[in-house]
């Protein structure tokens, strides 16, 4: 055997495992509609009827303060500038940025809190998100999530790709996988990023990455500016005829190719160089806001105008909400505050509130919160003690992983609820824990999937979201 | 004759067993006398088995005749070791006079039968008989296969009506529930309400009932009473997991119906994998469709649409409601900025979810306004962050009670300050 045909079998093993055991995403990768302008979309896909058919995940990179805007704490007033009591921590491993501390002060809220109404019998919401808190009766907050990281990096993997070890496949991928995409124009998995007012972290591509499944399920991400994907545009002279030509003459030889070695990487090309020719049309009409009212720009905020806002990329979520696109995640910057948090939340709040609360207002009305998901999260929480100097009106926290507040709403999620609690620091979870894979596993249910027959054969294994763990979350489902 | 030779043929099946039995019989009193050198078995036995095997082998060769089989390996090898054993038999009863050579062509009859065996019992019920239940057991262990599509009318009602009419039907409707009609299990009963959750998998108060410790008395049929087989149980579950569909299952769509639709670049879908009923979204050619595209596209499928978007196609209007009315299924529509207009509004009544933002029907101003009711305010009460004597940090170390308050100081010097005069200190503060 030369090296070829061991490639050859290699290849054709692989092949026939991601199409035979996969099994969900057979026409999109085997099908024969590859080549011209088709539906890639399976028509046997869920497992169920799902009650999503989208997800808009906001992801607040850095992860955002619960104390300071979801877990209102009133009665850690009196304890201010205490010690956090050890029967508290029990040990808790801490980062590097605070192992060192001499004393670890509880440093409560300086937000007050209002109590809104929901469908149950009250949330308290801080008074930095009075647009947000305006969902009251739509969202369902859930107050115990924990996670196992206790630093961004593998905290974000975590959290995208269900293992906090790097080169699995993103949550937004198994979408693009499993269901394929509504609108053949666009890619399946859109990400958008905006920069924050605070401490930002690095924030790496691979989080939308499709680690082992076919590259065609990464995300694509739109950039701000004039030119939302790079290098998409015909250069100057180059016409669209042209480009037509170029294109099919390459998608010849890449087909020859794959006949010869059977590579699925080839086919996943062949696509993708489709998929960008569909986007030279498709991606200006979306960027593209000529076409929307002065009363939704009004609903966004101003921030709106400026490319790359926060602002700007919810009202695009929308436009790509609308437009068949099964998983748009959004990334927020900015809000690890380990120093001067009162100040700098406010900035991050305040580029984050309106637009979030116009855009699920917004699928509202068009019929569409129905069947989106909306999870707006960061990675991890924020600790009940001081980083650094505590003084009456600044503190910093540090990370913290055994709880923390994340929102969902629509897509089959109960309205106006909040689910789980927190002890009274606000640092170990007394009721009702989430788990990553657990919200995971609720969210791939609502999209018509058992978590548990959602998967892909590799290395030796089925692999999974959820990988063995997660159940779903009754009774947060309407 | 040739009928005579027919029913000697079709005695194969009987006569199979006395051969088995009477070499199998023969071939262990001749080990046992073997061992302990006693003389062979009387020659009648032998005669006997001989003629059995001889007559049987006869009678399958005939029943090999007959059409109708399917010419295999199993065939193939039983009729080969068979006949093989009824001429080793024979030899068996002449070669009787000589004790060693007699045992030794026994031996190999005896093994040319066991195979013959196992090839006619291949034959008759299939590979794999005995260890079915094995299988069976490791099937359960494995993952779930997708269901089967079960009917209501076929599967169900059945069931209901062996296991439950008897206290729920017309003639007696103990908690007020009948379970005979598609009408009356939607209406359900005083304790649960519906006995079904329509159109979803999960939450059926019936499949609960049926589902509890057979101990429980929640249980449903009441312990006494003839319970559901595993089987019955195992189908119920199947059919309320699909969302308890009455009708008779869907036929597929046309699928050159729906090639055409993906030709034309929109979106077809099935809503579950067992389903047949499709969401059909027009996302990626909106702007161009109109009318006349969408009802030649949609026509020959209509029957299996249950949620359409046509959202931001400009170009529909009241002109796609002849189609619109012709789909039995439809669930959920979305018009979202189409140019329908209030024409259509009494039609589209007739479907449980409509979305109309945007049109002449339906244009809601979303209201910026913090609508949201504040049923409570908190306050930040901070005890005292700042030493009431001296205005530097608080330390809780030293905390005293006043007036039932807590006040914190920053040193122990002071508290002492502080209890020369209490008011002071306080309005300074």
């Amino acid at each position: 055997m030369d090296d070829h045909d061991l490639l050859l079998t290699r290849r054709h093993f692989f092949g026939l495992g991601a199409a035979g055991i996969g099994g969900l995403a057979l026409d999109s990768l085997l099908g024969p509609d590859l080549l011209g302008l088709k539906d890639s979309v399976p028509t046997t896909g869920t497992h169920f009827r799902p009650t999503a058919k989208r997800v808009i995940y906001m992801h607040m990179e850095g992860a955002p303060s619960q104390l300071d805007l979801f877990d209102y704490k009133p009665g850690l007033q009196k304890y201010f500038n205490q010690e956090l009591p050890e029967s508290v921590r029990q040990g808790q491993r801490l980062t590097g940025m605070t192992s060192g501390q001499a004393r670890f002060p509880v440093a409560p809220s300086v937000f007050k809190f209002n109590k809104y109404a929901n469908n149950q019998d009250g949330v308290w919401l801080s008074e930095l998100l009075p647009h947000t808190a305006s969902l009251a009766k739509d969202m369902c907050l859930i107050r115990s999530m924990h996670t196992d990281a206790i630093n961004h990096e593998p905290a974000l993997t975590f959290f995208n790709t269900g293992t906090q070890q790097v080169g699995r496949a993103s949550f937004g991928s198994w979408m693009s996988y499993g269901l394929g995409n509504a609108n053949a124009n666009l890619p399946a998995f859109v990400v958008m990023i905006s920069q924050g007012a605070g401490n930002m972290q690095a924030l790496a591509a691979r989080m939308w990455g499709s680690g082992f499944l076919p590259s065609e399920h990464q995300g694509c991400k739109l950039r701000a500016g004039d030119d939302p994907v790079l290098y998409l545009n015909n250069p100057k002279g180059v016409s669209r005829d042209d480009r037509r030509k170029l294109l099919d003459l390459t998608n010849d030889l890449n087909e020859k190719e794959y006949q010869r070695n059977f590579d699925p990487e080839v086919r996943s090309r062949i696509s993708q160089y489709e998929m960008a020719y569909r986007m030279q049309m498709s991606v200006p009409e979306l960027t593209d806001i000529s076409d929307e009212d002065d009363e939704t720009l009004e609903m966004y905020g101003k921030d709106v105008h400026t490319q790359g806002s926060f602002a700007s990329n919810c009202l695009r979520a929308r436009r790509l909400a609308e437009r068949g696109v099964r998983f748009i995640q959004l990334f927020h910057r900015g809000w690890d505050q380990h120093n001067n948090l009162p100040n700098e939340i406010k900035g991050q709040t305040s580029a984050v509130d309106r637009a979030q609360a116009a855009l699920v207002k917004d699928l509202k009305r068009r019929g569409l919160l129905d069947d989106t998901i909306i999870l707006w999260a960061g990675e991890f929480g924020r600790s009940v003690y001081s980083q650094g100097t505590l003084t009456k009106t600044n503190y910093g926290r540090d990370h913290h992983p055994r709880c923390f507040s994340v929102w969902l709403a629509g897509g089959g999620i109960k309205p106006g609820i909040v689910y789980g609690k927190t002890d009274d620091h606000s640092y170990n979870i007394t009721e009702n824990p989430v788990s990553v894979h657990d919200l995971h596993a609720t969210m791939l249910h609502c999209l018509g999937f058992d978590h548990k027959r959602l998967g892909y054969f590799h290395q030796g294994r089925e692999m999974r979201l959820t990988d063995v763990f997660g159940d779903v979350i009754k009774p947060i489902l309407k | 004759m040739s009928l005579l030779l027919e029913l000697f043929g079709r005695l194969h099946p009987m006569l199979l067993h006395l051969p088995i039995g009477m070499l199998c019989a023969l071939g262990i009193y001749e080990f046992r006398a073997w061992r302990k050198g006693d003389p062979p078995a009387p020659r009648f036995w032998v005669l006997l088995a001989a003629g059995c095997a001889a007559f049987t082998a006869g009678s399958g060769w005939q029943l090999h005749q007959e059409p109708g089989y399917v010419e295999n390996f199993a065939l193939e090898w039983h009729e080969r070791l068979g006949i093989a054993t009824g001429i080793g038999a024979i030899l068996c009863a002449m070669l009787y006079s000589n004790v060693t050579r007699y045992r030794k062509m026994l031996l190999l009859s005896v093994a040319t039968m066991l195979g013959a065996g196992h090839f006619g019992g291949t034959m008759t019920h299939g590979e794999d008989f005995i260890f079915e239940p094995l299988q069976k057991l490791a099937a359960n262990n494995a993952t779930q296969e997708p269901a089967s599509r079960v009917s209501y009318e076929r599967d169900i009602a059945p069931v209901l009506k062996a296991k439950c009419s008897k206290c729920h039907s017309a003639s007696k409707q103990k908690g007020s529930l009948r379970l005979d009609t598609p009408e009356w299990i939607r209406k359900g009963g005083e304790d649960d309400g519906p006995a079904i959750n329509e159109g979803h998998p999960d939450g059926h108060p019936i499949l609960e009932r049926i589902l509890l410790d057979l101990e429980d008395e929640d249980h449903m049929p009441p312990e006494g009473k003839r319970q559901l087989t595993q089987q019955e149980s195992d189908l119920t579950t199947e059919w309320l997991q699909l969302g308890a569909p009455f009708g008779p299952p869907l036929a597929a769509a046309d699928a050159a119906a729906i090639q055409r639709l993906r030709d034309s670049l929109v979106h077809v879908q099935t809503i579950s994998a067992e389903s047949n009923e499709l969401y059909i979204d027009f996302a990626a050619t909106a702007t161009d469709i109109n009318n006349q595209i969408v009802t030649e596209l949609l026509m020959p499928i209509k029957d299996n649409i249950v949620e359409l978007s046509l959202a931001r196609a400009i170009q529909i209007d009241d002109g796609i409601m002849p189609l619109i009315v012709q789909m039995p299924r439809l669930e959920i529509l979305s018009l979202v900025n189409t140019s329908i207009t209030a024409a259509s509004e009494a039609a589209l009544k007739e479907i449980a979810t409509v979305h109309l933002f945007g049109t002449a029907i339906q244009s809601e101003q979303p209201s910026d306004a913090l609508a949201t009711e504040i049923l409570d305010e908190g306050e930040i009460k901070l005890a005292n962050t700042e030493c009431p004597v001296t205005g530097e940090m608080i330390d809780p170390k030293y905390t005293i009670v006043y007036q039932g308050e807590e006040i914190q100081f920053c040193c122990p010097n002071c508290p002492k300050t502080f209890w020369e005069d209490p008011e002071k200190y306080l309005v300074a503060k």
